[in-house]
This record gives C-alpha cells, sequence and structure tokens, in this order.
C-alpha cells in the first residue's frame, strides 16, 4: 500500500541490516521505479533562492523572499487526483551545499502537502534525523487526510500554453499565504458539488468547461461566488468594468473576465486574493520572511492543523504570531525535535484566534481543536 | 580683517544654513496645543478627545460643512509587530483613535472623511490593506456618515497628480506632485503616532507626512521619466539621495547637496508640510515603541507613555510632543534626538511654519511634566 511507504533511494554500500532499521522500505532504484497509485516528479531543493550575482537572498515579486517551494507540485499532481501518492525526487543540486537542515526541510515539505519525498543517497549522514522525523510524520498520518482551509480556488487542467501561469499562480498563492483548493476541470465536473467554503473560484484552462462543469460554475456565481474566467461561459452582457475585469452578474454572485489576456502569474494571484477580499482570508501569518503555511482541517471542523515551513535555513524566524480567520480553543505546538508537543497561547481576535508561535526553524505544526 | 560681501555672506550660509536663512524669517506664529493623560483605547478615549478639541476651540470651526482629509500612520508592512503584539499598539496610529477623531469630526458638521495612506509597495485598497495588518476597515468607514478610503502611493482614483508647491522655494524641493486627495481637500489632517524615528529622531505629526509622497514617482523603482503605474520599493531616494524623482515631477532644487538621510529627510518633511499645510495634528501616544520608528529598527522595544496630542499648528504640537518625549524641542544636530540628523522642527520653523519655543507654546489640560515620557528611558 503506497501510503505506508518511504522512498529511498539507498548508497549501493549500505549494509542491509541498517536498511532494515528505517523507516524508508521502497529503494528506489536509477530507473524510478514506484508502486501501482504513485506518481514520481522531479522537484527542486527547496530554500531560499540566492542571488545569481551577490549570492545573497534573491527578493520575488511578493517582495519577500525567493523561495524555491514544491507544495503547489504536490498540490498540481493531485488536482486530478487526490488518491495518487506522490513522490518529490529532487534531483542534482548544482552549486548549492546541503546541509542537515535541507534534507529536513525536503521531507518536512513534501509530508506537509501529503507527499512523500525520496530520499537521497548523499542523505546518508543523516538518517538518524530523517528516521525520526519520518516516524513523527507516520504518528500524524491523519492530518494529510485533511482538507486545505482556504476560500480560494483553482480549476485547472495545466495543459498547453497556460500551463506555467497555473503552476506559477499555485506557487505565488503560496507565497501571499492565500490557500488554495486545486481541482482539475474533469474532477470538478465529476464530484458532487465543488469544495464547500471556497468563495471564489479561477478557471485556468484553455477549453470551455464542459456543460456539467459549466452548470456547476454556474450554480456556483448564483449563490453568491465570484468566478475569473477567460470567458464569461455564455453568461448575458457585461454589467460593468472595473479593477481590470469587465464584470457578468449573475444571481447573487459574479463572473470577472479580463481586460487583458493573463499572463502575469503573480498579477493574477493578487487579483485572486484581493478581489475575494482579505476579509475572507482563513490565515495570516505576523513577522515572517520565508516562511509558508498549509492549514487543513477535519471534516467535522473539531480539529485542525497549520503546518509551516521555514525555507531561510537555520537562522530561526523570531515572534512569528499566526493568525487564524476563526476560533480555536487549543493549540499545541510540534517541532521535528521536541519530544512532546508544547501548549501554546490562542488569543481571541477580530479575525478569530492570533496564535504567538516561539522561535520557528525548518517546521512546526500547529495542532488545533474547537 | 574678515570683509562681510555678499559672497562671503552666502559662503557662510552655505556652512550654517539655518541661520542666515532664520534671521530673514519672521517670527514664526505660535499655537495652543492640548495635552492629555489617556491610560487606553478604551472608554476614556472619546471623551478626553472631545475635551482636547474644546480646549483647542472645538472642532466646528475647523472641520463643519468641509472635506476633511486624514493622514494616518500605517508605516511597513502590515506583516510586521513589535513582537506579537498587533502593529497599532507599537508604530500604527490605533484605528480607535481614528475612529473617536472621525465621530468628533461628523459630529462637528464635517462634510466627508477621507483616509489616506500610501502603503507600502502595493496599489491595493487601503481597506485590504487594514485587513491584513488584522484591522476591520468597516469600523472606520461607518465612524462617520461619509468616509471614503484612498491608497495614495500611486495615481489612485485621480486622473492626474497634484502639484503641491513649497512656499518661498523649499530646502529641498520646490513642489511635489501627490495623489489628488492631497489637494482636493478642505482640511488636512495628521494623526500620528509618538516614537522616535531612526533617521529623523522623532515622528510626531510632520515625519507623518513622509508618506504622502507617491512611490511611483519618488520610489527606488519609479520610472526614470513618468510615474510608475504601481509603487516600487520605498522612499530610499529620499533617503539617499541616489535618484532623482522621476522626471515629470520637479528635481531637487540642488542635487550637490549632502546625500545623507540626516540631512534629506528632515528637509523633506519641512518642504512637504509647508507644501501641504497641516490644519490639525493629532499625535497617539497612547501605547507606542522607543528605539525606531517600526519593529525593523534594531533594539525597538514596546513603550506605554499613556498621552495624547492635538494642535492646530503641526510644528507646535510636535514640539510639544518632543518635549514629552523628554528632548528639547530646540535641539539642534548632535544633540538628542537630532544626534544624527537635522531638526524636523528647526526646518519647519525656519518656513515660517510655527515655533518650536515652548515658552511661546500655551498648553492646554495636561501640563508637560505631568505626562513627561522620557522614551530613551524606556
Amino acid at each position: 500500500m503506497p501510503a505506508a511507504l518511504r522512498p529511498i533511494r539507498w548508497p549501493a554500500s549500505t549494509p542491509e541490516a541498517l536498511r532494515k532499521e528505517t523507516p524508508f522500505n521502497y529503494a528506489v532504484g536509477p530507473d524510478g521505479n514506484v508502486p501501482k497509485g504513485t506518481s514520481l516528479i522531479e522537484g527542486e531543493w527547496p530554500g531560499v533562492r540566492a542571488g545569481r550575482q551577490s549570492g545573497a537572498a534573491e527578493a520575488g515579486p511578493t517582495g519577500k523572499l525567493w523561495v524555491n517551494a514544491n507544495g503547489w507540485r504536490v498540490q498540481q499532481e493531485q488536482a486530478g487526483n487526490p488518491e495518487q501518492r506522490v513522490w518529490l525526487d529532487h534531483g542534482a543540486t548544482g552549486n548549492r551545499v546541503l546541509t542537515p537542515y535541507d534534507y529536513l526541510l525536503a521531507m518536512a515539505e513534501a509530508e506537509t502537502y501529503g507527499a512523500r519525498w525520496v530520499v537521497t543517497e548523499d542523505a546518508a549522514g543523516e538518517l538518524p534525523a530523517l528516521t525520526q522525523a519520518a516516524r513523527f510524520f507516520s504518528e500524524h498520518e491523519e492530518w494529510t487526510d485533511w482538507a486545505t482551509v482556504a476560500a480560494a480556488g483553482v480549476i485547472s487542467d495545466f495543459q498547453g500554453p497556460i500551463r506555467t501561469l497555473s503552476q506559477e499562480v499555485l506557487n505565488l498563492a503560496g507565497r501571499r499565504t492565500l490557500p488554495l483548493h486545486v481541482i482539475t476541470p474533469q474532477r470538478a465536473e465529476q464530484q458532487p458539488a465543488l469544495a464547500p467554503g471556497v468563495k471564489a473560484w479561477l478557471y485556468l484552462s484553455m477549453k470551455e468547461p464542459s456543460p456539467a462543469l459549466r452548470a456547476k460554475l454556474w450554480s456556483f456565481v448564483d449563490s453568491g461566488g465570484l468566478l475569473l474566467s477567460a470567458s464569461p461561459l455564455q453568461t448575458a452582457k457585461a454589467t460593468g468594468s472595473s479593477n481590470g475585469y469587465q464584470w457578468f452578474n449573475r444571481g447573487k454572485g459574479r463572473i470577472g473576465v479580463p481586460d487583458q489576456k493573463w499572463s502575469n502569474p503573480y498579477a493574477l494571484a493578487a487579483d485572486l486574493h484581493l478581489l475575494l477580499g482579505r476579509e475572507h482570508d482563513t490565515v495570516r501569518l505576523y513577522n515572517t520572511t520565508a516562511v509558508n503555511v498549509h492549514y487543513t482541517a477535519s471534516g467535522d471542523g473539531r480539529r485542525g492543523v497549520v503546518q509551516l515551513l521555514q525555507y531561510a535555513g537555520l537562522r530561526a524566524e523570531q515572534n512569528v504570531t499566526v493568525a487564524l480567520g476563526r476560533s480555536w480553543k487549543k493549540a499545541r505546538l510540534y517541532t521535528l525535535t521536541a519530544e512532546k508537543p508544547e501548549p501554546l497561547i490562542v488569543t481571541e481576535s477580530r479575525f478569530g484566534a492570533d496564535i504567538p508561535v516561539p522561535a520557528l526553524s525548518t517546521y512546526a505544526a500547529i495542532e488545533l481543536e474547537a | 580683517m574678515t570683509c562681510f560681501n555678499r559672497r562671503n555672506f552666502l559662503r557662510s550660509a552655505a556652512a550654517a544654513p539655518f541661520l542666515p536663512i532664520a534671521s530673514l524669517r519672521a517670527e514664526a506664529p505660535a499655537a495652543p496645543v492640548a495635552v492629555a493623560q489617556c491610560k487606553s483605547y478604551g472608554q476614556e478615549l472619546l471623551p478626553t478627545l472631545d475635551e482636547m478639541f474644546d480646549q483647542l476651540g472645538g472642532l466646528e470651526r475647523i472641520v463643519s460643512g468641509k472635506t476633511v482629509a486624514i493622514k494616518v500612520n500605517l508605516t511597513g508592512s502590515p506583516m510586521y509587530r513589535l513582537g506579537h503584539d498587533p502593529a497599532e499598539l507599537a508604530h500604527w496610529t490605533h484605528p480607535n483613535v481614528i475612529g473617536c477623531v472621525m465621530h468628533l469630526m461628523n459630529r462637528a458638521g464635517a462634510r466627508r472623511i477621507r483616509i489616506l495612506e500610501s502603503p507600502w509597495n502595493t496599489t491595493e485598497p487601503l481597506e485590504q490593506y487594514m485587513l491584513e495588518g488584522g484591522w476591520n476597515p468597516s469600523d472606520l468607514l461607518h465612524a462617520a456618515t461619509r468616509v471614503e478610503m484612498e491608497n495614495t502611493n500611486y495615481l489612485g482614483a485621480g486622473r492626474k497628480y497634484s502639484r503641491l508647491m513649497v512656499p518661498g522655494g523649499g530646502h529641498m524641493f520646490r513642489g511635489f506632485d501627490l495623489n489628488h486627495s492631497y489637494e482636493e481637500c478642505d482640511v488636512f489632517v495628521s494623526i500620528a503616532k509618538m516614537k522616535e524615528h531612526a533617521t529623523a529622531g522623532v515622528t510626531l505629526s510632520m515625519k507623518n507626512c513622509f508618506g504622502i509622497t507617491p512611490c511611483t514617482i519618488y520610489g527606488q523603482g519609479s520610472p526614470k521619466d513618468e510615474p510608475g503605474q504601481r509603487p516600487a520599493g520605498g522612499r530610499g531616494p529620499f533617503h539617499s539621495g541616489d535618484r532623482q524623482p522621476a522626471a515629470s515631477a520637479l528635481p531637487e532644487n540642488d542635487p550637490s547637496t549632502p546625500r545623507q538621510g540626516g540631512y534629506r529627510v528632515p528637509r523633506i518633511v519641512a518642504d512637504l508640510v509647508a507644501a501641504r499645510p497641516i490644519h490639525l495634528a493629532v499625535i497617539d501616544g497612547i501605547e507606542s515603541m522607543a528605539g525606531g520608528e517600526g519593529p525593523w529598527n534594531r533594539g525597538v522595544r514596546r513603550a506605554s507613555p499613556g498621552v495624547l496630542i492635538a494642535g492646530t499648528n503641526c510644528v507646535t504640537t510636535d514640539a510639544v510632543g518632543t518635549a514629552i518625549m523628554g528632548f528639547d524641542p530646540m535641539a539642534t544636530r548632535g544633540t538628542p534626538p537630532f544626534e544624527h540628523c537635522d531638526s524636523t522642527l528647526q526646518l519647519a520653523e525656519l518656513h515660517g511654519l510655527g515655533t518650536r519655543n515652548l515658552s511661546r507654546i500655551e498648553v492646554l489640560g495636561a501640563p508637560i511634566q505631568k505626562v513627561l515620557f522620557p522614551i530613551r528611558k524606556v
């Protein structure tokens, strides 16, 4: 069963006894063999991107540090099949010298999004720490079944000329701390209903939606939703123009069609966020520079987890506050090094709940109880 | 023997820029300043402000039937906090102060109120920026009958930038191209935070106006010739003088002057408040910070001065604020809080905007000694 498997590329010299002592129980060979139900995709080593000239950290279009992240790759891969187990395989490092922190981040990042990282041959020296981390994630496997707490979503087939645009929207929405539901048109069509809680969908495909999906999207708009789409989906005449969009009212909601063809993924992610409105944010982070967040909750909404990935290396982020758009009663902090969880103070706020987090390095999970 | 001809006079003026200009000016005007102790942003806030405005002669005479523009201080990214505390408890003007002032202005007959700020590096609506910082902008939008907000860091809702000139030519700029909202108002109000400033010594009602300049023109990444569509970067060029504004705006008077923030920023601030006069200055010193203007400064810490200051003259108001912070408002470069910069108070006084001489300023309400909060001792 793929969920129980943990992939690794063993160095040939590894003794059989050592192989059996670790939780890494699936050896990936040079041919990239993977079990059925698993998709092996190429990622890149996570971390802050260094500038080409200075070697200093590079700022991205968000104004924040530019990070190489892989969560969006997993989301894209799972968009058409959430049951698919995704294994992330990071290739050559180029000139980058990896540190113990990099291996832990690679594992934590993949696990956060419900994927597995294929442990690389050169990570042999870090096996004790990686083993401990793998056991931690195994103990919290249920988190991977929980749904993203998001008010925005992207419907995309990630094909044709919009492939890169769609991928970068996922990536940059993450840097804006805008969680997304991601789904392909085919799967959206098959599902009984679009994801509950989503108030704005971005439809990114070169193909018009099928009649069945269009009916779902219209129903979503009729009930007050916001849809951004390259075409008005055969809805009647535009009722106005603002913020770079032609607006088509339907029922209680509206469809926005861009005045100019979408080309800038950061601007598109920002449009989705701001046209939705920050009042619908589900999570905000304060005092972070290179942190991505993955916020999920159980189906009944009684439990949740905020997983924080810190991409800036060993330098811990200080005074981080996680603000959540709903109230939670209890919060516990897990890290990959602490033996037991630490209770956190949850303060009610106008937004919902504020949770101060002690110094944050590499990875932390805040488990929540309503 | 020294020969005092015109050439020598000008040479000495360049070496000591304040003295000759000051000697040519008439005495700067004085105006009273209201001061009150206020320990929280709770129920005591509204009556305290109400009484302060009464002491100043009432808001009616200032705002009745007028369009009021309020510049608030939302400096830095909304994602910055000093420790875990919300920004309004350290470096942002507290929304309750803004809301109470708006409520009182509404009661005094203000026709329309516009809240203005140039948020960091974005064209996002001000409401969205506030939300990101954890505020609920609808509280402010409903604090008076006709309230608008505008992000003034770019062209915004205007068709063109408004050019506001500095009477007398300016220390550094003859005029500025600003968002239309700074011209299209009858009354201009600065609601500032009482805090130190790493470059300018203190942040009070005048320094708050540094942020009225659009970064589409004056920002680090503004295009060379025309204003940008979006602000790109901060106001680094104002600090360092490493580039001129977009050529569509007026350039510096003299690009050979020192390229140093402590020289430039106080002059630019004095020029700005001369070009866009402040009719009412309100300083939120209830909760604040010491050591700088934002969490990004080294060694900063929370402070709770528990004081409110208001006046109709920005120089006299800031002079009283400076005194309450434990400094001498007559201080010049090299003396706290102006160890590494010139005094904005002095430069504004040279513009003839107001006096910084406490002996000429009537303090109403709480005496300075009663609310004295030596901020460097925090």
